[in-house]
């Protein structure tokens, strides 16, 4: 009998000791100092010994995302990072939650790292149309009903999930054995730290040198872009999207649009606000406060062009607007354009289009096609 | 003293009316002084951003709710004396079901088919939902109209209305469950009510419907006061049950259709505006409660959209939460009433 | 005069005959009573007379010509029916009811004439409520409510009335007060008056003519009087030779 007790108080000496080591591995002092990610908001890379440690945070409240350790595959992985959350790279076996994930993937030449994928019927992208054709993607259903069984027999090792604040989607790891990597990228606000989120597809696949060097480009690029603009005095105003019901959601003042709506010198009408998230605002408080603006940013997810007297039937107040009069809408089809698959990544080009609107003579009135938004005009 | 009372009570009601009606025309999210509407009215300066907002985003938005008021009002009457049950309403046999379920497939499942999501639509949303609505609506009419004249009997009827309204509502939330989340947003912003949706463009088509609906019902109403005898003295003296009932049917159908189809379904006001014209006037008589209640129903959801849009914040309530709230306590109290 | 009319009339639920072989007359002026156990075919000779439900086999004849030949209005004119059920509507008050009984002659929107309101007066008189006019006709007794219901039917101003269970729910006195009601109806207004009772004493005290209706039995009808002497009634409803030999010295 006292033979049993040494043994249990034995084994929880050992228990608590084995606490203690984990927690302060926590902040070890092998993790460097070294910020990777120089725009985002909501995920940090730094280096440990021969790989990364990444933490993913969120901006509901203070918990963390998830801490993850990418070890590359060919090294044995240090025993501390026995309990811990670790990617192996490159990751063989992935399924992506969204165009923004793949299209790196594709854009790198690792697609064949991509096992299955989300929402597969409202891609246009020809390839992944003919790599399900070849069966070498399979369909995995949509976020609200997952095809687990389809998850299981494809062997995840990692699921690039979206993560949003209400519903945790933990079961399909544990049924899968899969690390669940919160791809947050939707989150950033800052049109840099949302296209830098393709960095972390390079970690995942060990090529990080090519999708470093994109990013480089991308921020490149945009900063000059941004220089470009930055001292301009007449700034034209601008406000953004169509009612739902008299109801406007209005993009915040400090949401990813309104960052590119000032990077490319314009004023938004509502960027004294300060929220991220869409505002709803009702239509007579738009109409008196951007009635007299000059630009107004509209989507399109129609297959259908948009007209001004098609906007004139569908509301009869839009055409109050001076922007509308002025005929200074500005349109994205998004189906067309692939606005949701790629514009992350060419945040440049987003800029762009708009300088190309509000200041056409920044690119010395070169002959520029835009990629997203243009200008809507009469002719047909 | 008995029609006194009646004229009163009317007169009142009208004035009521006129004071909220002009209400919803000076409050709203932008503030604006009393000065400045008394310019916008006297001086026709129609491009005045004031103007804009007074007539052409708050008087449609007004004569909505009015005509909504009155059409939802006055179809909940007609299903409680035809069913014979104070709880019955629209809502009840269906119909707003059904309307709903027109609308989750044009928003829901267009994403599906064409590979986008209808929230940013555009005209194409607010065109397809109104006649999602409406077809989803006339199809569970159809489907009672069916079973109505098999039978004869209402509870058998309203179990089937209760039953066709679960179907629909089923079928909506599979519906959900495989649509994007631009698109559930969108439903579920569509499942709010809003007396936003017509604008002056579609005001003159809403409104004539509208009001040949509640012309109609006028002459419903010696129909109607003979079936609060019960059916079989109804039958007796000479009336068609079968007819009439599909007759009322089709009329308050036709009018929650419309009203659904355009506003989004709004709870409430069909349940509970035809017990205030009953309490408030203590009769029983169709021809005048089947004006009292229109009366009533408008007053009713101008006030619910004057809450809605109260100043001093930015965004609407959604209108349904509204009449929820204002109707409830009055179905409440009906309830205690009647148990008495 | 002959104002109903059955031949060889069978009734019952769909094609399920409850009664056959009916052979019976209604006159001006007569009052008869339908008299038998409950679930014998009594509400269902009731709905067939007021063409809620079809005849199963036969003939109905009203002045001569089949009953279903009228239209709805037409019959509304003819026939006036007074049940057991009961508007409920918590505002509804007398003169509603009794105006209803106007409905198959006033117009569109139901507006009552000046010969309309004199006949709903008539009638509230002749039951002897006119007392109870503005009253909410739910608040009523339930012998108030049956006599406003009455009034109904007579303002319906039909040649035949026909009263499903008048005196259920009533206490005696107004039970006495209700035959001598009808009884007064069949000879001042010449209506033809059948009811349905089968409370079998007080009938065979009040009334003169009987129908005798039971499940699987045949139909009779017959003077009461007639009808208890040659030991009909001790048959039908299987009295013990004590009870009748009581109705026969009370009632001969």
């Amino acid at each position: 009998m006292k033979k049993m007790l040494c043994i249990c108080l034995s084994i929880t000496c050992i228990l608590f000791s084995c606490g203690d080591i984990s927690k302060n591995a926590q902040k070890d002092a092998c993790v460097e100092n070294d910020n990777l990610m120089k725009y985002t908001s909501y995920i940090d890379v730094s280096r440990y010994k021969s790989g990364y440690y990444v933490n993913v945070s969120n901006p509901w409240n203070e918990k963390s995302l998830g801490e993850f350790y990418l070890y590359p595959d060919s090294l044995e992985l240090p025993n501390e990072l026995e309990n811990k959350a670790v990617i192996r790279t490159p990751v063989k076996n992935v399924i992506a939650y969204s165009s923004t994930q793949w299209s790196v993937f594709l854009e790198i030449g690792e697609i064949e790292r991509v096992k299955g994928i989300l929402e597969s019927n409202y891609t246009d992208n020809q390839d992944i149309k003919r790599l399900f054709a070849e069966k070498k993607i399979e369909d995995v259903g949509i976020e609200t009903s997952l095809k687990t069984e389809i998850v299981i027999n494809l062997h995840p090792d990692v699921i690039l999930y979206t993560p949003y604040s209400t519903v945790p989607k933990t079961e399909i790891g544990a049924l899968t054995g899969a690390v669940m990597f919160p791809f947050a990228d939707y989150l950033e606000n800052h049109p840099l730290g949302r296209a830098e989120w393709l960095k972390v597809i390079g970690f995942l696949t060990c090529r990080e040198k090519d999708t470093d060097r994109w990013f480089d480009d991308i921020v490149t690029r945009y900063e000059s872009l941004k220089e470009l603009c930055k001292n301009i005095e007449n700034r034209p105003t601008v406000f953004s999207d169509l009612p739902f019901e008299g109801q406007w959601y209005l993009p915040g003042g400090a949401s990813y649009i309104a960052q590119i709506f000032h990077d490319a010198g314009a004023n938004y009408i509502w960027s004294d606000n300060n929220s991220t998230a869409s505002l709803p605002v009702d239509a007579e408080t738009v109409l008196s406060k951007a009635r007299d603006a000059d630009f107004w940013r509209v989507m399109n997810s129609t297959n259908h062009k948009f007209t001004y007297e098609g906007l004139a039937v569908e509301n009869e107040l839009y055409t109050y607007f001076k922007a509308y009069k002025n005929r200074n809408v500005i349109v994205c089809d998004i189906r067309e354009s692939g606005y949701f698959e790629k514009s992350e990544y060419e945040p440049d080009l987003l800029l762009k289009d708009f300088v190309f609107v509000f200041h056409p003579e920044m690119l010395d009135n070169e002959d520029y096609t835009p990629k997203y938004f243009y200008r809507l005009t009469d002719e047909k | 003293m008995k029609n006194s009372r009646i004229t009163v009570g009317i007169f009142g009601i009208i004035i009521l009316g006129i004071v909220l009606f002009v209400l919803n025309l000076f409050v709203g999210s932008v503030m604006i002084p009393f000065d400045d509407i008394l310019k916008v009215l006297l001086k026709t300066n129609t491009d005045n951003t004031l103007s804009v907002i007074i007539f052409n985003y708050r008087l449609p938005q007004a004569l909505t709710a009015l005509l909504a008021g009155a059409a939802l009002a006055v179809a909940g009457l007609l299903m409680q004396t035809l069913f014979r049950n104070p709880l019955a309403d629209p809502s009840m046999l269906g119909i707003s079901s059904g309307a709903s379920l027109g609308v989750g497939i044009v928003i829901l499942l267009t994403g599906v088919i064409s590979g986008a999501a209808v929230s940013s639509f555009g005209w194409w949303s607010t065109i397809g939902v109104s006649l999602a609505a409406f077809l989803g609506a006339v199809v569970v009419l159809f489907v009672m109209l069916t079973f109505s004249s098999r039978m004869k009997n209402m509870t058998t009827l309203i179990i089937i209305g209760l039953m066709i309204a679960y179907l629909a509502s089923s079928i909506t939330d599979i519906l959900k469950f495989f649509s994007l989340k631009e698109d559930i947003h969108a439903f579920v912003i569509w499942g709010m009510g809003s007396f936003s949706g017509v604008g002056t463009s579609k005001m003159p088509i809403f409104a004539i419907s509208i009001i040949i609906g509640l012309i109609a019902t006028l002459f419903l109403s010696k129909n109607l006061n003979i079936l609060l005898l019960g059916e079989m003295y109804a039958e007796n003296l000479g009336l068609n049950i079968r007819k009439n009932s599909v007759v009322i049917i089709v009329v308050s159908g036709y009018l929650t259709a419309i009203v659904t189809a355009y506003c989004g379904p709004i709870a409430f006001v069909g349940l509970a505006m035809p017990h205030i014209a009953r309490f408030l006037f203590k009769s029983s008589d169709h021809r005048l409660l089947i004006p009292a209640t229109m009366l009533i129903g408008m007053d009713m959801a101008l006030f619910c959209n004057l809450i809605a849009r109260m100043p001093g914040f930015d965004g609407n309530l959604p209108i349904n939460a509204v009449t929820a709230f204002i109707g409830a306590p009055v179905v409440i109290s009906v309830i205690m009433k009647s148990k008495k | 005069m002959e104002i109903l009319k059955t031949s060889s009339l069978s009734i019952g639920y769909d094609k399920k005959t409850v009664v056959s072989d009916i052979n019976v007359t209604l006159n001006e002026g007569d009052i008869i009573a339908l008299v038998g156990p409950n679930g014998a075919g009594k509400s269902t000779l009731f709905k067939t007379f007021s063409t809620h439900i079809k005849p199963v086999g036969g003939k109905i004849e009203l002045f001569g010509k089949d009953l279903m030949s009228y239209t709805p209005k037409e019959r509304a004119k003819m026939l006036g029916i007074v049940l057991t059920e009961r508007p409920d509507d918590m505002f509804l008050k007398v003169s509603d009811v009794v105006a209803a009984g106007r409905y198959p002659y006033t117009g569109m929107f139901g507006k009552l004439n000046e010969n309309d309101e004199k006949e709903i007066k008539v009638s509230l008189e002749l039951v002897g409520v006119n007392n109870l006019t503005d009253r909410v006709f739910n608040t009523l007794s339930d012998g108030e409510k049956q006599k406003v219901m009455i009034a109904k039917a007579i303002a319906q101003n039909t040649p035949v009335i026909m009263l499903d269970e008048p005196t259920a729910f009533l206490d005696y006195p107004s039970k006495i007060e209700l035959f001598s009601l009808l009884k007064k109806l069949a000879k001042e207004q010449k209506k033809a008056i059948l009811f349905s009772s089968h409370d079998l004493e007080l009938l065979l005290r009040y009334t003169d003519n009987l129908w005798i209706i039971a499940k699987n039995k045949p139909f009779v009808a017959g003077n009461s009087a007639d009808l208890l002497r040659n030991g009909i009634i001790k048959n039908f409803f299987e009295l013990k030779d004590a009870d009748n030999d009581y109705f026969l010295k009370e009632n001969l």
